[in-house]
């Protein structure tokens, strides 16, 4: 009988412009907020995937290929399918509240930084099954 | 003959642990509560009806999974569960909050491991 909501794990965005794309949840507002009281969570998640990654590319082509364009936006509990993956201790600066996402250089700011955050993870070569794009 | 006579026997006991619960516990009915429960960690035990659509059946196993609650498929349909709650609409799934005075969360997982 746990919660299912926790920050780091993977979550697939049900509806909206992000539909079919993976996320993880960066915050979690079980209650929601005070003028939208329904269960919301913050979500970074993948806009467009990096692509695949051959060995024979050059480096130029590899480094292009793997370049992640990020989301960030606050969903709908009912908007969201949880998985059962999680993508642990990705260092983001977790300070950030809703009101600085409706900032929009501090959205930039913090979009910049998810994305550093995420193409270094994909780097690395850990959580593969996030990386790879949901085919449906 | 014998599995048929256990079934309903089975069946009826799960019946009656419902209307206590529906007495003396907490419960939610229906899909959208249920998985607001299960997203909150509320939910004990979850009750699925047999002629639930598969897609929504594994959503709500996979949900249940990912929260650590039982999951116990009801062998009727929805029409059945829901006079077995007492209503007089059809109930697809209902979510168990509180137990109350029904040990129907300390028993059912069990019986389900069994054979329904």
């Amino acid at each position: 009988m746990g919660k299912i909501m926790k920050t780091g794990k993977v979550v697939i965005v049900l509806s909206g412009r992000y539909a079919g794309r993976k996320g993880i949840i960066m915050k979690s507002l079980e209650e929601g907020t005070n003028d939208k009281q329904f269960g919301q969570a913050i979500i970074a998640g993948i806009q467009r995937y990096p692509r695949r990654v051959s060995r024979k590319m050059s480096k130029a082509k590899v480094h292009k290929n793997c370049r992640i364009k990020p989301f960030v936006k606050i969903f709908n509990y009912n908007h969201l399918m949880p998985t059962r993956y999680n993508v642990s201790d990705l260092s983001i600066d977790n300070k950030y509240t809703i009101k600085d996402l409706k900032d929009p250089v501090k959205r930039k700011k913090i979009r910049f930084q998810i994305r550093m955050r995420l193409e270094d993870r994909f780097k690395c070569g850990r959580n593969k099954w996030f990386f790879s794009k949901l085919r449906f | 003959m014998v599995t048929q006579k256990k079934q309903k026997k089975a069946l009826e006991s799960i019946n009656s642990r419902l209307a206590l619960v529906m007495k003396s516990g907490k419960y939610c009915l229906g899909y959208k509560q249920t998985l607001k429960t299960l997203r909150q960690g509320k939910a004990k035990l979850i009750i699925i009806a047999n002629n639930t659509p598969h897609l929504r059946k594994s959503e709500i196993e996979y949900y249940a999974m990912l929260a650590k609650t039982g999951v116990h498929h009801y062998n009727g349909n929805n029409i059945e569960l829901g006079t077995a709650c007492g209503k007089y609409f059809r109930v697809c799934t209902l979510s168990i909050t509180d137990a109350g005075d029904s040990d129907i969360i300390r028993t059912l997982p069990e019986a389900q491991t069994g054979g329904n």
